[in-house]
């Protein structure tokens, strides 16, 4: 085994009482390229940060080609070669694309007074290695994200490093020239240069990499290559959420979810039995639920397709010049409609823009009859959906009261007064906390206001983003539960989780999106093996 | 916000000082031992009126993220509403005042939809050099029309003497005002779905949106509800003392620190607040040589900034 190139030693940092990276240990070899993955807020860049000097470490060593730079600063780091990118491209906007190659000092103050015929040939090369010459007198504001992409690359080549980082390299870039830069980086990587990357597209990762360390929660779950990280129980555990029984695999959770829907199938129907209020959703749904594994139900959902409520058709959107999602078509179906997917991958953005709340550059959305392509959050309110925000979005400086009559903000004072008895009902648990401050709740709690206060608004359609994320487990089966609730009253809930495995008990219908894509689209029936829904999920095809 | 206030602070000194003209005549007819008695009195009627200054411009700020400096400006065309309708047309006060608060009401949503609303989600700066020009136009229209003489309503309302306390009427009268103001605006927002609206806006604009609340509305409600309560600080103002169009930049000042000591969109800590500098105003001009007082409460201002950055009662509007 060669000596790393860079090396870490029980690297730890903290922020306040949050451990981002808890005694990482990881070892880079000299002209391998090392992939660092994880879901989101497992640390991986807080470890890019540290490592380059742009965190103060608060315990370990960073060790770079025999050298301690545990304490070095950025900048030194960069000279010693150590090159790294960062997640978002930050190029000198104002500077042409070649003039920002010519602004990297590598030899001190002195190379800052006059640019060497040297630096110009490297930059020259550099430009024509890249196939960036044709903009390289174009501004590097004027240029795309991709492009930026490649022009941070470049920069950090004028270093000529014997090390680079790259923290995302292709996010938000388009396929095509995706695939050219990580052309470049094989080239390159062909030549010697050794490359540590983090990246959330696993066919990146796979294609790639020749060894791959898993982050999860600030620790390395473990590393090695592409093939066995991925078939490993732990780093399944990591991405799709940890199961209640060890042994059970996936398709137990999918029996045991099939048998959940099948004992809470009386109730349901008791429900829609007395309930003129409920519009029939209920008991196709619990007839969804209760035969979820035949083959009737295919049928029995084509029959019910016409109440099927919201329909968003080949949507795109995404932040900036940022494409987030490209080309999406969903819809709500009766039950629990989920949509599944690693980090990054455009769930929330995807939700959002359903809800209206993130406007759609194009495609379409309906909601029934309605056209609600062009309408905003609170106007699609009155078409009936409504969107529980992540943390719950509760209004911690109004009481649980305050907050719930808010929620009927939109209908008569009769209604509201019968609809805060149902809420009550439902949560009872709110009922003794009604002139308590939301702020004083606790995140559980605080998550049952946002499903009170959503009931309130008497929706049939219920976003949910992320409910069960920052709660311990027992608290998120209540979540679960409490989407259930939803559903037997009659209610679609579409259902944005990290949390598949539990997820998929209560799934009607599934969705699985991958890099702004959708990489799966079926009754959550069809997903029966495990294998399938990893390579699904990361995005592998 | 420090920086901002920064440059205003030159302009102090040259202006008159606020409820001088109360003062000096406390000073000559009470140097007795009732004298403490007859400060706070002074105090708690220049503290009332200045939590009312304040309470528009907190507001503002919790619900938007507004800071609005126009805010003494909007005084100014409250004060000149109540004067000119007064000298012009013989209206008695009773109905100037409402006139000022509805007009400036009106002033304020128009303000808001034909600048403010455009710019909500750009940088703050944005905002606040918008405000900033439209408290000079404002200034600049009310020289041109009412030129830069001091006027005055020439009430004549003179005082009432309670326990040996002596109490200019006119500052009772707007300090009465002030009290009812704040409990009516208190009520609407506790009370009413529309309030509530407004100070769950003012906690979470994304979670308003998604309980239906059509955040734009509030918006230009909020602040022409500020610009309302400004007009009314100034409508009253004319009630007790002399008025110019520079009056409502020193009253401002003040207004900056009173919401930021009492906690930035705090509606009872732009009350404390007000109270507070009421009485750091009106001790220090009796004890302090100059404008002594001034600078005592720009020293309270940065302990305050340093010892507790959030305010004395710092949350949201709905505290």
């Amino acid at each position: 085994m060669s000596e790393p190139i860079l090396e870490t030693v029980d690297l730890r940092k903290q922020f306040g009482s949050l451990i981002a990276n808890d005694e990482i240990s990881l070892q880079v070899e000299a002209g391998e390229i090392h992939g660092i993955i994880g879901p989101n807020g497992s640390g991986k860049s807080t470890f890019f940060n540290t490592v380059t000097g742009f965190y103060d470490a608060d315990g370990g060593s960073v060790y770079f080609d025999g050298t301690d730079i545990t304490d070095a600063s950025p900048d030194e780091i960069a000279r010693r070669g150590l090159g790294r990118t960062f997640q978002i491209a930050s190029p000198f906007r104002d500077l042409s694309v070649r003039e920002n190659l010519l602004s990297v000092y590598t030899a001190g103050l002195r190379s800052g007074l006059r640019i060497t015929e040297g630096k110009r040939e490297r930059a020259q090369e550099i430009i024509e290695r890249l196939e960036i010459e044709h903009i390289a007198d174009h501004e590097a504001s004027d240029i795309s994200g991709g492009q930026q992409q490649l022009l941070e690359l470049g920069r950090i080549l004028m270093l000529d490093p014997q090390c680079i980082m790259l923290d995302e390299p292709t996010a938000g870039v388009n396929p095509a020239l995706q695939n050219r830069i990580l052309d470049h980086l094989r080239e390159l990587n062909e030549e010697g240069q050794t490359f540590v990357i983090i990246e959330h597209d696993m066919s990146v990762i796979s294609g790639l990499t020749d060894r791959v360390t898993v982050f999860d929660q600030g620790k390395v779950v473990m590393d090695g290559d592409f093939e066995t990280v991925t078939s490993d129980e732990r780093v399944r555990e990591a991405y799709l959420g940890a199961e209640t029984d060890p042994d059970a695999g996936l398709g137990d959770a999918l029996g045991a979810g099939s048998d959940s829907s099948a004992a809470a199938d009386p109730s349901a129907s008791e429900a829609d039995g007395g309930a003129a209020t409920t519009s029939g959703g209920g008991s196709s749904a619990a007839a969804t639920g209760a035969s979820a594994t035949t083959q009737v139900v295919e049928t029995e959902a084509d029959l019910i397709g016409e109440q099927r409520r919201l329909v968003a058709d080949d949507i795109v959107t995404g932040y900036g010049n940022h494409t987030v999602i490209d080309d999406v078509s969903v819809e709500s179906h009766d039950g629990v409609t989920c949509i599944f997917g690693p980090n990054g991958s455009g769930k929330s953005t995807l939700l959002k823009a359903l809800v209206g709340a993130v406007p759609v550059w194009s495609g379409s959305i309906s909601l029934g009859e309605t056209d609600i392509t062009e309408t905003n959050a609170a106007e699609n309110l009155q078409h009936g959906m409504v969107m529980l925000p992540q943390d719950g979005g509760i209004f911690g400086s109004l009481t649980v009261r305050e907050n719930l009559l808010l929620g009927g903000f939109r209908v008569d004072r009769d209604v509201r007064r019968e609809r805060l008895d149902t809420v009550l009902e439902a949560f009872p648990d709110l009922e003794d906390k009604l002139d308590a401050k939301g702020s004083s709740l606790s995140g559980g709690q605080q998550m049952m206001l946002s499903f009170g206060r959503a009931m309130m608004t008497g929706s049939e359609l219920f976003l949910l983003d992320e409910p069960s994320a920052g709660l311990s487990p027992a608290l998120v089966d209540d979540v679960f539960e409490m989407t259930q609730t939803l559903v037997e009253q009659g209610a679609q809930v579409i259902l944005v989780e990290q949390n598949v495995r539990e997820a998929l008990r209560i799934a009607d219908y599934v969705y699985i999106l991958a890099q702004g894509r959708l990489q799966f689209d079926g009754p959550a029936a069809e997903l029966l093996d495990e294998d399938e829904l990893v390579e699904l999920y990361l995005g592998l095809e | 916000m420090i920086a901002t206030m920064g440059f205003s602070f030159g302009s102090v000194a040259a202006l008159p000082s606020i409820g001088g003209l109360a003062t000096e005549s406390a000073m000559v007819a009470f140097i007795q031992p009732s004298t403490a008695l007859q400060l706070i009195a002074f105090a708690i009627l220049l503290g009332g009126i200045y939590g009312l200054v304040a309470l528009g411009l907190t507001m503002i700020f919790g619900v938007m993220d507004v800071i609005n400096f126009a805010h003494g400006a909007m005084m100014v065309v409250g004060m000149y509403t109540v004067w000119w309708t007064a000298t012009a047309f013989g209206l008695h006060p009773i109905l100037s005042i409402p006139l000022a608060v509805l007009g400036l009401f009106a002033l304020g949503v128009l303000v808001h939809l034909t600048t403010i609303s455009s710019i909500m989600d750009a940088p703050q700066e944005n905002q606040l050099i918008v405000t900033f020009g439209i408290m000079l136009i404002l200034i600049s229209a009310i020289e041109i029309t009412f030129s830069t003489d001091p006027q005055s309503l020439g009430l004549g309302l003179g005082s009432v003497a309670i326990a040996g306390v002596f109490l200019p009427l006119g500052q009772l009268y707007a300090l009465l005002i002030a009290i009812s103001a704040v409990v009516v605006v208190w009520l609407f927002l506790q009370r009413t779905q529309l309030g509530r609206a407004i100070r769950g806006t003012a906690d979470d604009r994304t979670a308003a949106q998604y309980v239906g609340i059509n955040v734009p509305r509030i918006d230009y409600l909020t602040f022409g509800i500020g610009a309302a309560l400004a007009g009314l600080a100034g409508a009253v103002i004319p009630l007790f003392q002399q008025i110019n169009p520079y009056l409502g930049d020193s009253y401002l000042i003040n207004a900056f620190v009173i919401v930021v000591l009492g906690g930035l969109g705090s509606f009872p800590g732009a009350l404390l607040g007000g109270l507070i500098v009421g009485f750091v105003h009106v001790f220090g001009q009796y004890y302090l040589p100059g404008s002594g007082y001034q600078i005592s409460i720009f020293l309270i201002f940065i302990l305050v900034l340093l010892l507790k950055p959030e305010g004395l009662l710092g949350g949201g509007v709905s505290e």
